[in-house]
């Protein structure tokens, strides 16, 4: 007994140093997934009834209109697919002639992505493990020299935007004529994981789009 | 109340005490639960088990000892529900900690007589540094905020041999609204205690 209280102020010490300040990892890419709505709270979406989607992603590149190689079109008709899905459980209606008959609202879906570059040390305390190899000396801290590098990963974001093509368009800060936004919605997330994984990524964040919008819902009972 | 003057509460009460009582220490150091109750708790609703305390206390009369409380609580929650700002609806899975730092003078009665089995009650006053930080996606959002801050607590000391004892108590964080915030939380902590003369 007298040998565990002298032991105990070196355990409470011992459990101070163990204790993160954060704890809780990131445990899958889509962790880091983010989707962000907003939208013109003048605007009552339940009036609306039919929509037209553009039916091509359009891929933005931001460093070169060349270079296309953080992005590829293997998921654009998915990506559409689930646009329309999502659109159409909200109560909204395609209209297969938009060029005669105007729509209430236009979708539109950009994409674009940008490579970033992160840096991390692991510092003096560089590892837990056994120190210094087992069976010498048992588990604890190594005090080795500092260590760290560097990682380079892509981001991609995506974009789907509601358009009124009733409303007329207004000057934007450049003086540039720009439609009005009524809705709009931003995916992003790492640009990571097997083709099976980010597809059914992209499912989850578009649906996710849509369940975190719900003032969307066309009013069904609204005659034609 | 500046932070400044937050801090020197403590500091000031346990300078005061120094030689009060015939120099009659009482170090102790204590791991606890938390439980975040109101504005805590709607930020994050779960237990907490990485709570630390240390009370360094000096006798001011038979029942009676004033010092300091520094403790450190690290709540964090994993979380999917959409957050709303006006307009802005941000959904994803958000990281959220808090490390509170309760840095308080306080004042402890005691009763029975020293040595044996005590009950005690008593509370703090001083204040307490709250880290915020929100990760989710690539972004983070953190924030620094010091609060006026009290604590009452009851407790019991269990003498284990001459100098030494354990104890337990349940003490009530409060931080009063600073920058839009304000945090309370209920503490359990089981502990150890040295001392020096009659606790």
């Amino acid at each position: 007994m007298k040998r565990l209280w002298s032991a105990l102020p070196a355990l409470a010490g011992a459990s101070l140093l163990l204790v993160s300040c954060y704890p809780g990892d990131v445990t899958s890419v889509a962790q880091l997934d983010v989707v962000v709505t907003t939208h013109d709270d003048t605007v009552t979406f339940s009036s609306f009834r039919t929509y037209a989607l553009l039916d091509s992603v359009v891929h933005i590149d931001l460093v070169d209109a060349t270079n296309d190689s953080l992005l590829d079109r293997s998921n654009d008709a998915l990506i559409l697919a689930e646009v329309r899905s999502g659109i159409e459980g909200l109560g909204y209606v395609e209209e297969t002639d938009p060029a005669n008959n105007v729509p209430d609202v236009i979708l539109l879906v950009g994409a674009f992505a940008v490579e970033k570059q992160a840096y991390y040390s692991y510092g003096w305390w560089g590892w837990y493990g056994w120190y210094p190899y087992w069976p010498c000396c048992g588990p604890g801290y190594g005090w080795g020299y500092p260590s760290g590098g560097s990682v380079t990963y892509a981001v991609g974001t995506l974009v789907i935007t509601m358009l009124d093509p009733a409303r007329p368009s207004v000057q934007n800060a450049d003086g540039v004529d720009a439609a009005q936004t009524l809705w709009l919605a931003g995916i992003n997330g790492l640009l990571e994981g097997s083709g099976a994984t980010r597809r059914t990524r992209i499912s989850n964040l578009i649906g996710q789009a849509y369940d975190q919008s719900p003032y969307l819902r066309v009013n069904e009972n609204l005659p034609n | 109340m500046n932070k400044r003057a937050l801090l020197a509460i403590p500091i000031a009460l346990l300078l005061l005490s120094n030689g009060a009582q015939a120099q009659e220490w009482y170090w102790g150091i204590s791991y606890g639960m938390t439980v975040p109750t109101n504005e805590t708790k709607d930020f994050i609703s779960g237990t907490s088990w990485r709570n630390w305390a240390m009370d360094v206390l000096a006798r001011i009369g038979p029942n009676t000892a004033v010092g300091a409380n520094f403790g450190w609580n690290v709540f964090n929650d994993i979380t999917t529900e959409v957050s709303s700002l006006e307009r802005v609806d941000v959904g994803g899975t958000q990281f959220r900690y808090i490390n509170s730092f309760p840095m308080l003078a306080t004042i402890r009665q005691f009763t029975g007589r020293p040595g044996g089995f005590r009950f005690f009650y008593g509370g703090g006053i001083g204040t307490q540094l709250v880290r915020t930080r929100v990760d989710v996606g690539q972004w983070r959002i953190e924030e620094d905020t010091w609060h006026f801050a009290l604590a009452p607590e009851i407790g019991v000391l269990m003498p284990v041999r001459n100098d030494a004892n354990w104890f337990i108590n349940t003490k009530y964080n409060f931080a009063a609204k600073s920058s839009d915030r304000k945090e309370s939380y209920w503490g359990f902590n089981i502990g150890v205690a040295w001392q020096t003369g009659g606790f």
